[in-house]
Formats: C-alpha cells, sequence, structure tokens
C-alpha cells in the first residue's frame, strides 16, 4: 500500500511533516508529539540527518531493533529524556546479542513514539527501519504486528531518563507487561524499552512496511492547502462523510461514547454514527460498519483543518471523517482478537475481514 | 466612578469611558511615531466628549500592545539567562530548541542543566546541585542579564526553584530580575519554560511602558487613578502584579473585544466577531466575559501553552479578496460557535431566541463582505439577520478593557485523601483571594467562583489537581 515515494533520509525539514503524521496516525493516543519533534530538532541539528534504510536492503540475519517509551503520557510532558535512552538500549542489546544492531526501527508510528527513535538514530549514528509494529498507536506492547508473525517478546530491555537499566526476561507476556509498568512506575512514570528484537529477514513480514514515509506523506498533506483533497489523493485514506456533528453521547468507566455526524453539502442525507473511547473506532452507518479499528478513523475539523482528539469533540463541530486503513496484517483473525473490535469491547466484525472471510 | 479603558492595536489608540455598565464615550487617534501623543490625545478627546473631569475618573486599564509589540520589535527584549533544574532526565531537549534562531540570539544569555528534580509523585528526582547552579550564576553578566528558572512538576513541588531563586539573588543582587516557572504556571516542561523567559525578557519593556503610562497620566491629571493592564482572560491587574508577569498580557485583545461587544450589545450571551484589517477573530462570550480554554499559542514563533480567550482565528487575504475556503470556514466557524450558546447548551441555559453575533473592531464594516458564496449551513440572510454592529463597535476592545473585573487564581495538587474537603476547600479560597487581591481586587468585592477537580490520571497515584477562582472589582485605592 506504498503509494508515497519511499524517503531515504529524515533532516529537519521533514520533521514538522512527520510529527503532523505521527500525531494524525496516533489519533488521541501515543502522547503528545511536540517534544518528540523538539528531541529529534536537537539530535539532527548536533549529528546530522537520519538515514533511512528499507528492510528489503539489510542482510538477511541483520538485527533490527523495535524501540518506543512507556509510560504515562502526560509525564511526557515535564520528563522529556535524556537522549541517550537509544544507545543505552542499542548497548543492552548487543553485549547481550553479541552483536549490534543494524537499523533503530519504531514500535509504534503513532504519536510521540513514531519520533523517539529519529532522536535515538541521530545520536547513535544508525539508521531507522522504514517499517513499525503497529501503522498507528496502541496501549498496550503486545499489540504490534510481530506478535502476530510469532516473534518472540522477550527479552525486554529497559532504560530510564536517569541511566538505570533493567532486563526482563519473563516467560509469560502478562508478567512482563505488568513487570515493565511497574519499572516505569518507580522511574517517574516514563521508560524506554526494546523488544521484540527480530533479524531483517522475520521483519520483512513482521513489521508493517513504509511507516515513516506514509507518516510524511501524512504529515505534508495536512500541512498543505485543502488537507482532506490532498489525503485523498497521496494516501489511501478513504473519506467517510463530511458533516456536522448532530449528538454526542459519553458514559464513565469505561470511558466510552458516540457522536452522529449529519452530512451536508455533496453528503446531504446521510448520517454516520461512530463508537467513541479513547480514539474513533467504529464508523457505521445505518447500522452498517464503513471502517473499525484497527482502522486509524480521524476527524479531521473545518474551521482549524486539523485532528479533532475525541476529548475535543464538540456539537455542531464541522468536520470530515477519514479513514486511513490498517495494513492487512491486522485483519486476520489473531491479528482482529489483538487489535480488532472485539478487544475493545465491541461485537462486531470488522468491514475487511468479512470481504476476506468471503 | 468612572473608569477609563485603552486599547493599542496596530495603528490605532482607542480609548473609552464607561461608568457602571453604561459606555460614555470612545476616542480613535492613530498611533503614528509618538506612542505616549497619542494615548494622551486619546484621553483628552474621550474625556472631553464625555464631559468627563479627570476627579471622576478612579481607574484606568489598558489592554495589549505593548508587550505583544516588544516581542515583535525583539530590540527592546531583555537578555535572559536559564537555569533548568532537571539535568539529565530532561536534557534531551535544552533550553530554546524549537526557537527561531533571530529570537533566540536576541534573548539568550546561555543556559544550564542543573541536576534535580521531582518527579509526578512529587518525589525527589535528585537534590539540587547547589553549587552547580551557584556557578552557572557567577558566570553571568550581572549588569545586562535577567534569569528564567525551570523545573518539571513545579506545581506539585516548587522548593527545589524557591531554592535557586535564593541563590540567584544572593549571587546576582536583589536588582536581578529572577522569574521562576511555578509562578508562571501552565502544564508541559518546554511550554512552561519558553513562558517564563518570554516573562522575564519583557519585563524590562513592561516597566518602560508602564513608565510611560504613569507619566501620561500626570500630563492628564489623573495620577490619582489606579493603572491597570488587562490579562490574556480580559480580567485587569494593577501595574505593579502586571510588570511581574507581562507574558499574561500579550493576548488580552480578544478577551477585551468580546467582552466589549457583550457590554455594548447589552446582550450577556454572544458571539464576538472581531474584525481587524487583516483578521477576524471569532469569540464565544457568556455571562459578559469571554470563554477561556488553555491552547496552543506562538508569540513571536516561540511556542507557549496558555489559558486565555479562545478565538477562531482567520487571516485575511490582502485587499478583500476572500475565497470561498475562507468564508466556508468562518461560515462553519460562526455556526459553531452560535451553538455553544443556543438554549441546549450548558453555557446558556435558560435563554431563547437567536443568538447575537455582534460585529465589532476597526473593520467590522467589512463584515458582510467576506461572503462570497451561497452559505451552505445558514441561511446568508439568517446570519444577517443575527450580525449586529453596535455604537462605538470600533473601540469595542476600549471598553472591554475598562469593564473587567480582577481574578485570583489557585491550585493544589494533592493525593486524593490525604487533605480533608473542608481544609483543603479553605485553603484554596486563602490562595484565590491572595492572589486576587495581589492583582488589585477589592477584597470586600470577593466571590469564590466554582473549584474544578482534574484527576491526573497517571500511575497508581491518585493525585487530583483542584483549582478554584476569586471574582472581584478593580480597587480605587492605590495598592501599597
Amino acid at each position: 500500500m506504498a503509494s508515497h515515494a519511499a524517503i531515504t533520509h529524515i533532516d529537519e525539514s521533514m520533521l514538522e511533516p512527520l510529527a503532523l503524521g505521527c500525531g494524525m496516525l496516533g489519533a488521541s493516543g501515543g502522547g503528545s508529539v511536540q517534544n518528540g519533534l523538539l528531541a529529534a530538532q536537537q539530535a539532527i541539528r548536533t549529528h546530522g540527518p537520519v538515514r533511512i534504510v528499507q528492510l528489503s536492503d539489510l542482510d538477511d540475519d541483520a538485527l533490527v531493533m523495535p524501540c518506543a517509551s512507556l509510560g504515562a503520557p502526560l509525564v511526557a510532558d515535564e520528563i522529556l529524556g535524556d537522549g541517550d535512552e537509544g544507545g543505552r538500549l542499542v548497548q543492552l542489546v548487543t553485549e547481550r546479542e553479541r552483536r549490534a544492531p543494524a537499523a533503530l526501527m519504531p514500535s509504534e508510528i503513532g504519536g510521540i513514539n513514531g519520533l523517539l527513535p529519529v532522536t535515538w538514530a541521530a545520536r547513535t549514528g544508525l539508521p531507522l527501519a522504514d517499517a513499525d509494529g503497529m501503522g498507528r498507536a496502541f496501549s498496550r506492547m503486545v499489540q504490534v504486528t510481530m506478535e502476530l508473525a510469532g516473534v518472540a517478546l522477550g527479552p525486554c530491555h529497559i532504560t530510564d531518563h536517569r541511566g538505570h537499566s533493567t532486563t526482563l526476561q519473563h516467560h509469560e507476556h502478562d508478567w512482563l507487561e505488568r513487570a515493565a509498568l511497574a519499572i516505569a512506575s518507580a522511574s517517574g512514570g516514563l521508560v524506554s524499552t526494546t523488544e521484540y528484537l527480530m533479524t531483517a529477514a522475520v521483519a520483512r513480514n513482521a513489521a508493517i512496511i513504509g511507516s515513516i514515509s506514509r507518516a510524511i506523506t501524512i504529515g505534508r498533506a495536512l500541512a498543505g492547502q485543502d488537507p482532506v483533497a490532498t489525503l485523498l489523493r497521496s494516501t489511501n485514506a478513504e473519506k467517510l462523510v463530511t458533516g456536522i456533528i448532530s449528538e454526542l453521547r459519553w458514559r464513565n468507566a469505561p470511558r466510552s461514547g458516540s457522536c452522529v455526524i449529519e452530512g451536508i453539502g455533496e453528503d446531504h442525507g446521510r448520517t454516520v454514527r461512530v463508537e467513541l473511547q479513547d480514539d474513533m473506532l467504529i464508523a457505521t452507518e445505518h447500522g452498517r460498519v464503513l471502517a473499525a479499528v484497527p482502522d486509524v478513523i480521524t476527524g479531521l475539523a473545518t474551521v482549524s483543518a486539523r485532528p479533532i482528539t475525541t476529548e475535543n469533540l464538540r456539537l455542531e463541530q464541522h468536520l470530515s471523517l477519514l479513514v486511513l486503513p490498517a495494513d492487512s496484517a491486522w485483519l486476520s483473525e489473531a491479528g482482529l482478537k489483538l487489535a480488532g473490535p472485539s478487544s475493545f469491547g465491541y461485537q462486531l466484525q470488522h468491514p475487511r475481514a468479512r470481504e476476506a472471510n468471503a | 466612578m468612572i473608569r477609563l479603558g485603552i486599547d493599542l492595536t496596530h495603528q490605532h489608540v482607542h480609548a473609552a469611558l464607561v461608568t457602571g455598565e453604561t459606555v460614555l464615550s470612545t476616542s480613535q487617534v492613530s498611533s503614528g511615531l509618538d506612542l505616549a501623543a497619542a494615548i494622551q490625545e486619546a484621553i483628552i478627546s474621550v474625556m472631553k466628549s464625555a464631559g468627563t473631569v479627570a476627579a471622576e475618573i478612579g481607574s484606568v486599564v489598558v489592554g495589549a500592545g505593548f508587550a505583544s509589540n516588544a516581542l515583535a520589535d525583539t530590540p527592546e527584549l531583555g537578555r535572559v539567562a536559564v537555569a533548568r533544574i532537571g539535568g539529565p532526565s530532561t536534557s534531551a531537549v535544552p533550553p530554546f530548541t524549537g526557537w527561531p534562531a533571530d529570537v533566540a540570539q536576541r534573548i539568550s544569555a546561555g543556559s544550564a542543566l542543573i541536576e534535580g528534580g521531582i518527579d509526578v509523585a512529587g518525589r525527589s528526582i535528585a537534590a539540587l546541585d547547589e553549587h552547580a547552579i551557584e556557578t552557572f550564576f557567577l558566570s553571568l553578566d550581572r549588569e545586562s542579564t535577567d534569569v528564567a528558572i525551570t523545573s518539571a512538576f513545579s506545581a506539585i513541588d516548587n522548593s527545589q526553584e524557591l531554592r535557586a531563586r535564593q541563590i540567584a539573588r544572593r549571587v546576582l543582587g536583589s536588582r536581578a530580575r529572577v522569574v521562576t516557572s511555578h509562578d508562571v504556571g501552565g502544564n508541559g516542561l518546554i511550554y512552561r519554560e519558553n513562558a517564563t523567559v518570554l516573562n522575564a525578557a519583557l519585563m524590562s519593556a513592561m516597566d518602560s511602558f508602564i513608565a510611560t503610562m504613569r507619566r501620561v497620566l500626570a500630563a492628564v491629571e489623573l495620577d490619582h487613578a489606579v493603572l491597570a493592564c488587562s490579562h490574556n482572560d480580559g480580567s485587569a491587574m494593577v501595574a505593579e502584579y502586571a510588570r511581574l508577569l507581562p507574558v499574561r498580557t500579550v493576548a488580552s485583545h480578544t478577551a477585551n473585544a468580546a467582552q466589549g461587544a457583550s457590554l455594548l450589545s447589552g446582550t450577556s450571551h454572544g458571539v464576538s466577531v472581531s474584525l481587524s484589517s487583516d483578521e477576524v477573530e471569532v469569540c464565544v462570550f457568556a455571562d459578559g466575559v469571554a470563554l477561556e480554554h488553555v491552547h496552543d499559542a506562538t508569540l513571536s514563533g516561540v511556542r507557549v501553552r496558555h489559558s486565555a480567550a479562545h478565538a477562531e482565528r482567520f487571516t485575511l487575504p490582502t485587499q478583500h479578496r476572500h475565497t470561498p475556503e475562507l468564508s466556508l470556514r468562518l461560515e462553519a466557524a460562526l455556526q459553531e460557535a452560535i451553538s455553544q450558546i443556543s438554549p441546549d447548551h450548558k453555557a446558556a441555559p435558560h435563554r431563547s431566541g437567536p443568538i447575537p453575533l455582534v460585529v465589532v473592531g476597526e473593520a467590522h464594516e467589512q463584515f458582510e463582505r467576506l461572503f462570497t458564496r451561497p452559505a451552505t449551513v445558514l441561511p446568508r440572510s439568517s446570519l444577517m439577520k443575527q450580525a449586529t454592529h453596535p455604537p462605538h463597535a470600533e473601540s469595542a476592545a476600549a471598553v472591554g478593557a475598562a469593564y473587567a473585573t480582577v481574578h485570583g487564581n489557585a491550585e493544589l495538587v494533592v493525593e486524593l485523601g490525604r487533605v480533608g474537603t473542608e481544609r483543603l476547600q479553605a485553603e484554596l479560597k486563602a490562595k484565590a483571594f491572595r492572589d486576587a487581591v495581589r492583582a488589585g481586587a477589592d477584597p470586600a468585592t470577593l466571590e469564590l467562583q466554582d473549584v474544578i477537580e482534574t484527576p491526573l490520571t497517571y500511575f497508581s497515584e491518585a493525585m487530583v489537581r483542584f483549582s478554584a477562582r476569586a471574582v472581584g472589582v478593580l480597587t480605587e485605592t492605590h495598592p501599597q
């Protein structure tokens, strides 16, 4: 689905579009991208542009190191990290594997985690693979396509902003994730981690290809004139409806809700309903599912031409509802079980899974 | 007593005289090269047309202009050294990262990352490295440097910033301007640090502006009047307080225009549309004040996050050649603003009838020309029917400045259950009242507004932020 040109490096001028794209792919989750953008700017200014490699250009047995931060997004607004987290993770991997990784890779392209590996690549001099494990943002460490491909989660290396490091070797996923979160809490709410270490040969089938190029293409569209038309033209985004929010309901514990969008202009007469949690999860029209998580469903505000987070939705707001379809890796039975509608508590079939089964 | 409001736009000085809810008169004068002379002329003119004598005027509130002009015109800014407590936990983004190079070059007098810091649960990450911070202050040019002291989570615990300020005062002398990030406030270290640095950089321009204002007031025999400046939320702060927080004055025009639109149109709830020659601002007001909102903004290209009147802003193309896209977005913004105060909305539960669109600002007469295409949402005739151009529309922001109340804010972050509700309420109230009195409120008029409770959803620690606001009337007695 690479309808965009693959990039070969990231220089300072590409960081704003990358951050906008990561923001849109992060929907409401994944933390604020602004500090990630500034850290990357600082690192590239000091160490030069970051090389981007395609997984297909790496040797089969070259090691690809997925990496990300783990913890509370609000903490990342205050604790920015020391910038050497990536370097320490590389060192931990190198010591254990007795060889250095050939490339870093964002575990999660959505939100600030799409940007932190840029800083770490600039500072370690390693290239960054044009790929990721989610194609968007998810809240759990194991909601990655590497999990679907059978890559081992552990060992998980962890480092914090004061240089404390740990390696977790738990063999049960839930225990490992819980232990990692406990370490994050002990470190003031935020750590950086690497897990699902793999060779390039494995990564070619286990990771989502072209994620960084895609984020930059999305960001460039958002930054330009008429973002909706540009997104439809330059990415595989589809427009679901343009209209006005006529109903908005929220329930607590767990926080969830729904909104109804009445079409205007060429969509006059249409009514699309969206199920909400932290993100927009499912869009339906008269009971027919138009799109569903792990698709990225985003409302672009007509007034500001920027994505709207679900907490900022308001009655009578004018918006275009867009969908960036999930990578096909997510549409298998296992993929939808891990990150599809049922993992968020909705018992319905993903529209493209149904097509695949038919 | 009568209040005098002054608003400075790019080209003009506006003045307004207001008593109670009555606007007595307004004036407009080209600012030209001598701002002080223009302000004086505007004051004389407005007093003359209202037949007001100086002794009748109890206070003067000045909105916007000076600090934002100082930001646009960087030579007026001071040089600031930044001591950030939080090395190495925050060193990935050093101070001044992301600033436009020319602004950073003009303002920066160096920066240091000092070991120390507080984490989200209020635990010390590390003790403050007092030796390192002292060494940094000793390295500064004492004559020409102001200091910004910042740290992560300073809203939760400001003790390290306070200790650093003591050291700065000891090393640099009592004349040094030292601004701490917990006084400037806001969430997000970089945003708060940027605002703290800009605040320090603006202090000398602010002092000279206040001195100019005092000379002008003396020249027109108004030296008995209390001098105040408009806050970004549209409230007033006495000059003695505002001089410490100039960064909170830079965006006050929006709130003042909305406040003025409310008073001039005689409606408590509505939408103000403020037009200047190059910009339209759409802003909702309820109970006479602009709705406030924490949002990101850039000042001279520097990112800050502030609590200010929220407006949708549209830059107008030159020569008023409006594109269909602009009128579509503007229409959507108007419709959204109207819906925010529609009868079924909580901001105006008991309203009925059409929501007024109050059109104000120097270019208010251009409003009807902004719509170049048939409206898709509201029938254009209905949009136009709702639009009113009140008398004195061009000077609405000066009217709004004069009509301001005074706010005092208080914020406490506590672990849930650690502090009893009554003690918490009392502490918040005392803190908000104290702040309001510092800002120039007459203590006899103070009232506490609702306490807002925000859970901070981090890890297992159940931290809650309580914030409260006190509102009062601007004093007419000179602060001590």
